[in-house]
């Protein structure tokens, strides 16, 4: 496997009225080829700021202050906006939560998607057009050669985001970018468009950063799973460490959250009391402190990452070895 | 528990049409059948949780029984009274009975309005007491729901989603109702806050003996909170049963459907079964003779194309709308 996308020491913050608004603070990670990586976090933790940083999208009062966006080992951050423009939609795509909003209500759908190909692809008007047509059926659309001729309110929901993600994969994008997209549509409708994320994953072997609070749909579609709050990288690992074994007591507290859908038992949720940080004033030691039901002096100081087994790193010092020993020995004792 | 078998709210063939223009000259006009037929009650000190897609009627059916809607047809008994076709006047009473939290908590608080103000408008309305009984009761609301006495003169811009669900839930309990309308109370908040807020409503209920109708389209959360559960596609309820029984065995296709494309949070469960349910809701605009379900359903039959199924009890307590 080699690195496409590598993300170094990436801080982003918005110059408010305030204050600066650390949004971001310090968040690095990679994305291997063919890779389906989930970042979960609630609102405000960072995680779509991420991933607009990416790509540049960052608008004013919004800077991104530092940190390398490495893409095939060029930094993105370095690029001029033309060079940008040619990765953006070409080698990168992204397709966000709201599918009413990212595409022209008054140019037709097939224009919009025509003008993406002819950019890209330098396919000639008619070579476009056949092309939009079969990526609208493969996403599953009926009778795209009517359907190519419409506006975007003339399709559902669930219809626009199928658009968006074909008009993302009609230039065949080493990596895709989803920001939330499900979270507008109905389940069933969800559950179609995340089977055809990763059917046409299979097919193009195509990356995917995947953006979203639901944990239920992170671990039906992703590999590896980045847990976000308060503007940091709290735990990361694979689907499996994050589900089975999470070793952050901020990924720990929101599984449990999560009704458990078991027969017979009406367990009372377990809920994470207290609100996130304010990024305004960001705490100088684990942002999760103020909430953690293990928080001890030493929380007040910022936790390194540790590394629990290969893969898997979590900031948090419980699993600093003098922590682990005494757990160790705890253990000993109860038994 | 005797209470939970007496009927509070019973809800006999609801209709609510939308008129949405004509077509042509005003000859035909067109209606939307928003909620079209539905039957069903719910126990005093019972939870019944209503899910379905956007644009079923779950929240229509929720609005016409506390009366935000004119209902079309049907009957809506509360407490033995049938509020249904009731003018403003013979409802104000029943208006303080029956309460509403809301699903956005950032428009159904009026932003200039401060907590005590926003907590106190409902005693005001209904003539609760003095004014100093009002403030008493604001601050004790505002313990109850978890807030602190000093955010009295806060306003909602100052809170954020969960403590705005807080500060409704304050004051839809304002007036001591017994039956609160939750109407997709938690969708727009963080996993976390959720179980804060669902947990908090549970507390209430069993402190206050409320009855809730508690609609929502995350099937986990509304099984963990409800005591049972009805579906609804398109207008119509097709199946009718206590929590557990329907996530254990449901019989409409539409409901297995559903319950099959819930990502679970756990990655060894089976992949996501999306078999079975293909493409999207059709226009409810359209006419449609049979089950509204049969052009989506696998299983469909010509029986079902040209008649419509009714309600039948396959075990007790559990309705299922469905010819197969």
């Amino acid at each position: 496997m080699t690195e496409l996308l590598s993300v170094q020491n990436l801080k982003t913050s918005f110059m408010t009225r305030e204050g600066e608004v650390e949004s971001v603070r310090g968040v690095s990670f990679d994305i291997q080829q063919g890779e389906v990586v989930g970042i979960v976090g609630e609102s405000g933790s960072g995680k779509s700021i991420t991933a607009k940083s990416l790509l540049g999208l960052i608008q004013p009062p919004g800077v991104i202050k530092e940190g390398k966006v490495l893409f095939h080992g060029q930094d993105l951050r370095q690029m001029t906006e033309p060079q940008l423009r040619a990765i953006r939609g070409n080698q990168i795509a992204m397709i966000f939560q709201d599918p009413m909003t990212s595409l022209n209500p008054v140019i037709r759908v097939g224009a919009q998607m025509i003008e993406v190909l002819r950019r890209h692809q330098k396919l000639d008007k008619a070579g476009a057009r056949q092309r939009a047509i079969e990526m609208l059926r493969e996403v599953g659309i009926p009778s795209p050669e009517q359907r190519i001729d419409q506006y975007p309110h003339e399709f559902s929901g669930g219809m626009r985001q199928r658009v968006m993600i074909a008009m993302a994969l009609s230039c065949k994008p080493e990596l895709l970018i989803a920001d939330e997209p499900t979270t507008a549509l109905d389940v069933t409708i969800q559950a179609q468009i995340l089977n055809l994320m990763k059917q046409l994953r299979d097919a193009t072997n195509t990356s995917i950063l995947l953006i979203t609070h639901d944990l239920g749909v992170v671990a039906q579609v992703c590999t590896r799973v980045i847990v976000m709050y308060g503007g940091m990288i709290m735990e990361e690992g694979t689907v499996e460490d994050i589900f089975e074994r999470p070793s952050h007591p901020y990924t720990q507290g929101l599984l449990r959250s999560i009704p458990r859908v078991k027969e017979g038992q009406r367990e009372r949720l377990v809920s994470i009391e207290g609100t996130p940080p304010n990024l305004l004033h960001p705490p100088t030691g684990c942002p999760f402190m103020e909430r953690c039901p293990h928080a001890m002096d030493k929380c007040r100081e910022m936790p390194p990452y540790f590394v629990p087994e290969e893969g898997h790193r979590s900031l948090c010092w419980l699993l600093s070895s003098d922590m682990q020993q005494q757990k160790r020995e705890q253990e000993g004792d109860e038994q | 528990m005797s209470t939970k078998n007496e009927v509070l709210l019973d809800v006999r063939n609801l209709k609510k049409y939308f008129p949405t223009g004509s077509s042509g000259f005003g000859r035909e006009k067109k209606v939307l059948k928003a909620v079209d037929d539905i039957s069903f009650h719910i126990h005093k000190g019972e939870t019944f949780g209503l899910v379905g897609e956007s644009g079923c009627g779950k929240s229509t059916t929720g609005r016409s029984i506390v009366r935000l809607h004119e209902v079309t047809d049907g009957e809506v008994w509360f407490d033995g009274v049938n509020v249904a076709q009731m003018n403003e006047k013979g409802l104000k009473p029943f208006r303080k009975r029956m309460q509403t939290i809301f699903q956005d908590p950032y428009s159904s608080l009026n932003p200039s309005m401060n907590v005590a103000q926003l907590i106190r408008e409902p005693m005001e309305i209904h003539g609760f007491g003095s004014k100093k009984d009002q403030h008493d009761r604001v601050l004790e609301l505002l313990e109850k729901v978890g807030l602190k006495p000093e955010h009295v003169d806060r306003y909602p811009h100052e809170f954020s989603g969960g403590q705005r669900q807080r500060i409704s839930i304050a004051r839809a309990l304002s007036v001591n109702p017994e039956f609160i309308l939750c109407d997709e109370p938690i969708s727009a908040l963080d996993v976390s806050v959720q179980a804060q807020v669902v947990n908090m409503l549970e507390d209430l209920q069993g402190e206050f003996g409320l009855t809730y109708l508690f609609i929502a389209h995350d099937l986990s959360m509304v099984r963990h909170i409800s005591n049972r559960i009805g579906v609804m596609y398109l207008g119509k309820l097709v199946e009718i049963a206590p929590s557990d029984e329907l996530y254990t065995h449901p019989a409409h296709p539409y409901t297995q459907a559903l319950l099959s494309a819930i990502p679970i949070p756990d990655p060894k469960a089976a992949a996501l079964d999306t078999g079975m349910l293909k493409g999207d809701l059709p226009s409810p605009m359209a006419e449609m003779n049979g089950c509204k379900f049969s052009s989506r359903c696998p299983f469909a039959t010509e029986q079902c194309r040209q008649e419509q199924p009714e309600m039948k009890e396959i075990s007790p307590g559990h309705f299922v709308a469905c010819h197969l």
